[in-house]
């Protein structure tokens, strides 16, 4: 092509597609259309249009297709502006699809666009358009698994043809050319099922030598198909062509053997492992997963920025299987990956994840028992290669333990969800910092001094993109000032940003403003863009519910979430705060004689749906009660989220979500974080938080940002689901006032005019903002902070009067109270110092290590400042030079003057509490060790003495605020911790134990978690670490059960404690049942207790035990492995005797794949030729399946069949 | 490069073809051509090289789609005895023969606006029921065969400026049928005729040629595979007319000039009489509608398929 003319049409296509297909502005006529799709899929009366309108439309589609082949022609299939001609065109024929238009077609629109998706390189687009058509055509059928990259069932499409035309696996389709009924269409039909079914096998067992051929003779089927096939047909073809084109290089074959190099061991294991990827519908890698892997094949440093759902998993995977698998090990430790993740709930789903991918080759272990050490914790010294998946708390605690045993074996580090290392708001974060529970600030913290003690691990972050985080965590990551991040625009699902209008008086109406970002606008004729739902106007609630608008709100989006789960969709209310008042209104309404018909929900009565919610239901009624909210919601079929509930019921909570039993969810945003739960719809039904300072008596009201609002609509969406491939979040809008009483009606206006106010901000926001390249830093925010802080309270207002402070103040210079959580001015400044001094202190204890050398100032400078610039601060933004001089100087000052003496800087160190705390903590330190020493015979104790036992320690807890119990200064929570004894006997489930009313229940929950999991725990966590680290003096030990008492000296109940409290069970026993998922509730477990009795005492050989054994941890386990294990339903090989009919095996081995007919197998090349028969094999061996693998070997002894890979169920 | 190239046999209208050319009405010509030949096999004869370079690139394509045999014993490379065109089932070459014919026709004969039409290529289309075999993977040959063609522009040439540029182009539609009877010519240009349920009447279905052009869309959708098809056999020498494509296809108001063609082909009836056209001469036919100019040609042939099976069986082997 002369290269004039090819500028020429770059040129052309480019403006075309800027015109038509600029992904942040639909036009008038394209904004109609998606809207008359929604509505046209949502069943709601439809937008005027016209049949003319559709045929535009559809030209559209075509010219952008087009321009799509020009671009990719001339710029490549990569460029940017040659995946949104795609992607308009597909989207274009998306909408006439789902409008239901019948627009003269001879090649249906579904399978153009769902191949212009994949081109525009959005899979899951199209597997969402293509999944709910039910297609009658074999043909249709075909095409459709094929561009939906659903190999497996193209392949059963391709052997039902062969089977249903068994004569022409005999011969070659040449032969029917001359036939009658124009035998060269039916030829061209032959040989099109021919190569997709032969290029289908070739790509999932990735046999490149026959991938090529396969590849070949679609490119001229393609290319006849330009002569003699109608227009529309012949462009489906080329489509067809062109999308095998994009599998071939986006098969995970080919970044795995590049992973794997020329070791043949490893090529066999990627072998393996890429076939794994494909039975499970995952070979095809995604953009984003492409860009991710290229870059790990290349480097061992990285951020990836693509959303949730984009397959970033994967990535992570493979980093795990390049750095501890496929790496030379350069000496005899069995390397060590970190996966650090924002949450508990997300370390288990890694961890199954993980663990089912990697079947064997490396250990997968979450750290989420309540110990920093527990019994799971046998990777520690296996020599296979092994991941830990942790929290950031559980991270930062395994590195205080046992650091340089990690240092020695850790060789990739993984942060999932790392823009975390982002505070959510600066103001959340400074209020934050002084209570030391700013998880930011402990990410970077713990991330920076790994690194700068491991500078050469591999590390990849991984993050959804997220405000103008990526950059910065690009640069942080890789530690080069110009890195970027590798991302794409890839979305798995279109997101749609809208309201719920809600009024007293008619039904609700959504109403959509935003559609991936960009603002949907319908101009003309008067249409507004909304969907007007065909549902029942909510019945008047009564007086004391209408009183309050917000109440009325929350209850509309009920209202209405109850009548969209008819059409299976599924939905989150997503609640900003005091979830249990929500749930408290919905249980009111759902009580309400007119709400009796609305929810229809059936309890599922048989097979895994049943258990599943069955097992959640017993644990609701065990660890909440029978009354509660959450046992009663769950009966309407509503599940129920938030960060105070048990891990158990979440994890539970989380199963029923994920397979669609419960189709409601009301939930705060942790149930989000990071996981990928299915929601077609979210519903927010408040925009702001209000917090209250009771020290101050004012209330602040908070929106939610931008980023926050972001996070959570970007969980909307679900491939693949009825109603379309849209996500959609709506903020409920009251219309109007929901009172009737006069005297509430100003104050109900006031909230209306409020509402509506929100919102309008809020989308205002979300169009504004324009990604920055810049991020509050945690770190950097904690200096500004105290520096702040300093000026205002002190009057020192120059750098050098603050450096000259921070060089010689301690927290308790500046208030006595420093260290208790109070509230007045210079506390909060006290203990945001100790804040600080709590990061240099374990940055100094890092350094110095074990060393019985004295860290000189020099020392702690030099390494201090290696640190800094190791830190997100470091590379957030253009820092000011003061904030690396204060760090350092911070750090040189608690060296030489605050905390002098290395020892104690060593235990403070270890007990991991902030150092100012952790000095007044000593002192109690020694009473809860002494607790712990007489705690030999717990085992034998009964339940009140076990509680007294705990009740004691927890009075030590009493007397400080600082590392002691703490609530908020409310009168439902000081009357808890008033009583707190009693509330331990309900945790513990003592019998007679007072219940929490259900409306205090999430009262009773908090208390648990901050003071009994958290302040108790880690105080017991930290006493338990100290007498460890004082057991094996200067060496790093592993620790092991079979010395862990000789060396703490403790009994075996300070090794349980911290269970105890986390499982809430006064039994060692039921903790261990349930931790390794033996008993499902705390009264399953005891049931077990009695076996575990009369095995135990069969083992020692007496009835008298020693009380300690009771409860030995070695002993549950020897328990454990004498069960009998479930019997594996492993079947034998298939291997079967063939006779050749279509082959003389001259090439020793084919791919095969079964027929059954007339009683014989048919053994058929994948392109459809028959080659060998056989008998059908036993039925031992298991039903033959199209799925699995079959090779066709010559031996000696005749002709075989072997199955040669096993698809899962 | 498989372009078309060969030139119509010289003085082969004058020979073979009695023609009465009518007089323009506004933007329709009609044409009528009778035989006057003699000897079929002579003119199949001369008929051959033409016939041969307007299915070069069909040829060659086919050759090398068939010459990718997919089965795990066979290497790269593999003769077959099959050949393109001569192996089809007679019907079809039949159907071919209408196509290219229709091309000789529009480089020799003088159309409404007397341009200078071109012809790079042919296309070949499949009957309709490529399109069923497809989409359905079922094939019966029990079932009787349509005869509805699919209608569509199966037949495009260009007239291009003096940089290579596309003026204007004309879409066509050939049809070969074994004999030409009025009632015949009218279900093929108006559709096929059915019975209204409620007077019983019969009446043409509205789905013919006609209709087609009238509701056609402009550029005309084969101009598109024609630019694929210049891409892969002749990028360099139609640059310009490639771009032409382009600018034509992503246009807003697309304004390429546009003549629609009608060739009708086949033996005369035996009623017909010398001279009479079937499709009405001195005026465009009322059912068309399109704003584009019209070109009907008619051509009775005599003894025409033992000529055309004569001509299709000589292919490369003569």
């Amino acid at each position: 092509m002369v290269a004039t003319f090819d500028e020429s049409r770059q040129g052309l296509a480019e403006v075309f597609q800027s015109r038509y297909g600029d992904p942040r502005v639909l036009s008038p006529i394209q904004a109609r259309l998606l809207v008359r799709c929604l509505q046209t899929t949502w069943e709601v009366e439809t937008i005027g249009w016209s049949l003319k309108n559709s045929e535009a439309q559809l030209r559209d589609a075509r010219r952008l297709l087009h321009a799509a082949d020009i671009l990719e022609e001339t710029k490549g299939p990569e460029d940017t502006s040659t995946r949104l001609a795609y992607q308009r065109a597909a989207e274009l024929l998306e909408w006439l699809s789902r409008s239901q238009d019948i627009v003269g077609e001879s090649a249906p629109l579904e399978l153009m666009s769902a191949a212009a998706y994949q081109l525009a390189g959005l899979p899951a687009m199209a597997t969402g358009i293509l999944k709910p058509m039910g297609f009658d055509a074999q043909g249709l059928k075909l095409y459709s698994s094929f561009l939906r990259g659903d190999f497996d069932t193209v392949l059963s499409e391709t052997t039902a043809f062969w089977e249903a035309n068994i004569d022409l696996t005999r011969q070659n389709s040449e032969d029917v050319l001359g036939q009658e009924m124009d035998g060269a269409a039916w030829h061209y039909t032959i040989e099109i099922v021919r190569s997709l079914g032969l290029f289908a096998y070739s790509l999932r067992v990735g046999r490149d030598e026959r991938l090529e051929p396969a590849l070949r003779k679609l490119k001229h089927l393609s290319r006849m198909g330009q002569r003699v096939l109608p227009a529309d047909l012949s462009l489906l073809i080329l489509l067809l062509f062109q999308v095998a084109k994009r599998f071939a290089d986006a098969s995970a074959y080919v970044p795995l053997r590049a992973l794997a190099g020329r070791n043949e061991q490893n090529q066999k294991r990627v072998q393996r492992l890429a076939r794994r990827y494909y039975s499970r519908g995952q070979g095809t890698l995604w953009p984003s997963q492409r860009l991710g892997i290229s870059r790990l094949v290349e480097s061992s440093a990285f951020a990836l920025c693509t959303p949730t759902g984009s397959g970033k998993t994967l990535v992570a995977n493979l980093a795990i299987i390049k750095e501890l698998l496929l790496a030379n090990v350069e000496n005899d430790l069995s390397p060590l990956a970190l996966y650090v993740v924002p949450s508990r709930a997300l370390a288990g789903e890694v961890e199954a994840k993980l663990a089912e991918e990697m079947q064997g080759d490396v250990i997968i272990t979450g750290l989420y028992g309540g110990n920093d050490w527990g019994i799971t914790d046998y990777w520690l010294k296996a020599e296979t290669p092994a991941v830990v998946i942790a929290t950031i708390e559980k991270a930062d605690a395994l590195l205080r333990n046992l650091g340089p045993l990690i240092s020695a074996r850790l060789k990739l580090l993984i942060l999932d969800e790392a823009h975390q290392i982002v505070p959510g708001s600066e103001e959340d974060a400074q209020e934050s910092f002084p209570r030391h529970s700013e998880r930011s600030l402990k990410l970077e913290s713990f991330v920076s001094r790994l690194l700068a003690a491991n500078p050469g691990i591999a590390r990849i972050a991984l993050t959804a993109v997220a405000g103008g985080a990526a950059g910065p965590v690009a640069r942080w990551v890789e530690g080069n000032a110009n890195a970027e991040p590798i991302g794409s625009k890839y979305r798995s699902t279109r997101q749609i940003i809208g309201k719920l209008e809600t009024t007293p008086s008619y039904p609700p109406k959504l109403k959509l403003d935003l559609v991936n970002g960009a603002k949907i606008e319908v101009r003309g004729r008067g249409a507004a863009p909304y969907i007007n739902l065909q549902i029942d106007r909510m019945p008047q609630l009564p007086p004391g519910m209408r009183s309050s608008l917000n109440r009325f709100n929350q209850l509309s989006v009920l209202w209405t979430s109850f009548h969209l789960t008819a059409s299976q969709q599924r939905i989150l209310i997503s609640i900003a705060q005091q979830p249990e008042r929500t749930m408290g209104w919905f249980v009111d309404a759902l009580n309400l004689q007119e709400w009796a018909d609305v929810d229809d929900f059936v309890v599922p009565a048989t097979g895994p749906k049943a258990k599943s919610f069955n097992e959640l239901l017993e644990a609701c009624v065990d660890y909440c009660g029978s009354e509660s909210h959450e046992v009663r919601l769950l009966r309407s079929g509503i599940a129920s989220s938030h960060g105070q509930m048990p891990q158990r019921i979440r994890r539970l909570m989380n199963v029923v979500i994920e397979k669609g039993i419960c189709p409601i969810t009301v939930a705060t945003a942790t149930l989000t974080e990071g996981v990928n739960l299915p929601f077609d719809v979210i519903f927010v039904p408040l925009l702001n938080r209000s917090i209250y300072n009771p020290l101050k008596n004012t209330r602040k009201v908070r929106p939610m940002t931008a980023s926050e609002f972001r996070n959570l609509s970007g969980r909307a969406g679900r491939p693949g689901a009825s109603r379309g491939a849209e996500g959609m979040t709506f903020v409920a809008v009251p219309q109007t006032i929901a009172t009737t009483a006069n005297g509430q009606k100003p104050t109900q206006l006031r909230q209306q005019r409020g509402f509506e106010a929100d919102y309008d901000d809020l989308i205002a926001r979300l169009a504004a903002e324009e990604a920055a390249d810049t991020a509050i830093s945690p770190l950097a925010l904690l200096l500004n902070s105290l520096s702040e802080k300093v000026k205002s309270e002190l009057g020192l207002l120059t750098t050098q009067e603050f450096l000259e402070w921070l060089d010689t103040v301690s927290p308790g210079d500046v208030s006595e109270q420093a260290g208790q959580e109070e509230e007045d001015d210079l506390s909060v400044l006290a203990d945001s110092l100790d804040e600080l001094d709590g990061i240099l202190l374990a940055a100094v204890e890092d350094i110095h290590g074990v060393s019985d050398d004295d860290l000189s100032a020099a020392d702690v400078e030099h390494e201090l400042t290696k640190i800094w610039k190791r830190t997100f601060s470091a590379y957030a933004k253009t820092q000011e030079a003061w904030l690396e001089k204060a760090f350092v100087h911070r750090g040189r000052a608690l060296v030489e003057r605050i905390y002098p003496d290395a020892e104690e800087r060593r235990r403070l160190y270890l007990y991991g509490l902030t150092p100012h705390i952790g000095r007044r903590f000593e002192e109690s330190a020694n009473d809860i060790l002494e607790k712990l020493r007489a705690g030999s015979d717990y085992g034998a104790l009964a339940p009140d003495a076990r509680l007294a036992f705990f009740g004691d320690i927890g009075s030590l807890l009493l007397v400080d605020q600082g590392f002691g119990f703490s609530v908020r200064d409310t009168i439902t929570d000081k009357a808890i911790l008033a009583d707190w004894k009693g509330l331990l006997r309900w945790w513990f489930a003592v019998e007679d134990a007072p219940t929490p009313p259900s409306d205090r229940l999430r009262a009773w929950q908090r208390f648990v978690n901050d003071n009994l999991e958290f302040r108790l725990g880690v105080a017991i966590g930290a006493v338990v670490s100290r007498a460890w680290n004082e057991g094996i003096g200067d060496t790093p030990t592993i620790p092991t059960l079979e010395d862990w008492k000789e060396t703490t000296k403790l009994p075996w109940i300070a090794f349980w404690a911290r269970e105890l409290l986390r499982w809430g069970t006064h039994d060692p026993f039921i903790a261990f049942c349930l931790s390794q998922g033996l008993a499902g509730t705390r009264n399953e477990a005891s049931a077990l207790r009695v076996e575990f009795e009369t095995w135990l005492t069969k083992e020692i050989g007496s009835t008298k035990v020693d009380p300690d054994t009771l409860i030995d941890p070695q002993m549950f386990q020897a328990w454990k492995s004498s069960q009998p294990a479930p019997k594996s339903e492993s079947k034998p090989r298939l291997v079967t005797a063939v006779v050749l009919n279509g082959t003389d095996g001259q090439r020793g081995n084919y791919d095969v794949l079964p027929i059954i007919q007339d009683d014989r197998v048919q053994w058929i090349d994948p392109a459809g030729y028959s080659l060998a028969d056989s008998a059908v094999p036993s039925a031992d061996s298991g039903p033959l399946n199209i799925r699995s693998d079959y090779r066709l070997m010559t031996s000696r002894d005749g002709p075989i069949v072997r199955r040669v890979f096993k698809a899962g169920s | 490069m498989a372009l078309h190239t060969a030139q119509p046999p010289n003085n082969f209208l004058g020979e073979n073809f009695q023609q009465y050319e009518d007089v323009d009405v506004g933007r329709y010509r009609h044409v009528l051509l009778e035989a006057k030949y003699n000897d079929p096999a002579s003119l199949a004869a001369a008929l051959r090289p033409y016939f041969e370079s307007a299915h070069l690139d069909a040829r060659t394509i086919f050759h090398d789609e068939i010459g990718i045999n997919l089965h795990p014993d066979t290497g790269p490379a593999v003769a077959s005895s099959i050949t393109y065109p001569n192996s089809l089932e007679l019907s079809a070459r039949r159907g071919l023969f209408g196509e290219v014919f229709a091309g000789l026709l529009t480089q020799i004969c003088s159309y409404i606006g007397d341009h200078d039409w071109n012809i790079p290529v042919f296309l070949f289309r499949f009957h309709n029921a490529a399109s069923e075999y497809l989409y359905t993977l079922k094939r019966d040959p029990s079932q009787e065969r349509k005869l509805t063609g699919r209608t569509g522009d199966d037949f495009i040439a260009v007239t291009l400026d003096d940089e290579g540029g596309i003026q204007r182009v004309l879409a066509g539609e050939a049809k070969w049928r074994a004999t030409l009877t009025q009632s015949v010519v009218d279900d093929l240009l108006l559709g096929k005729k059915v019975k209204d349920q409620e007077t019983g009447k019969k009446y043409h279905n509205g789905k013919g040629i006609l209709s087609s052009f009238n509701t056609a869309v402009d550029p005309p959708l084969g101009l598109k595979q024609l630019q694929k098809i210049l891409q892969d056999v002749a990028p360099d020498d139609y640059a310009a007319a490639i771009y032409s494509i382009d600018q034509q296809v992503l246009a807003d108001d697309p304004n390429l000039p546009r003549t629609n063609l009608i060739v009708l082909a086949g033996n005369g009836g035996i009623t017909r009489e010398n001279g009479m056209p079937m499709v009405i001469a001195d005026s465009p036919p009322a059912e068309y509608t399109s704003p584009a100019d019209l070109q009907v040609v008619e051509v009775i042939f005599d003894q025409g398929e033992a000529m055309v099976d004569q001509l299709y069986d000589d292919l490369w082997k003569a």
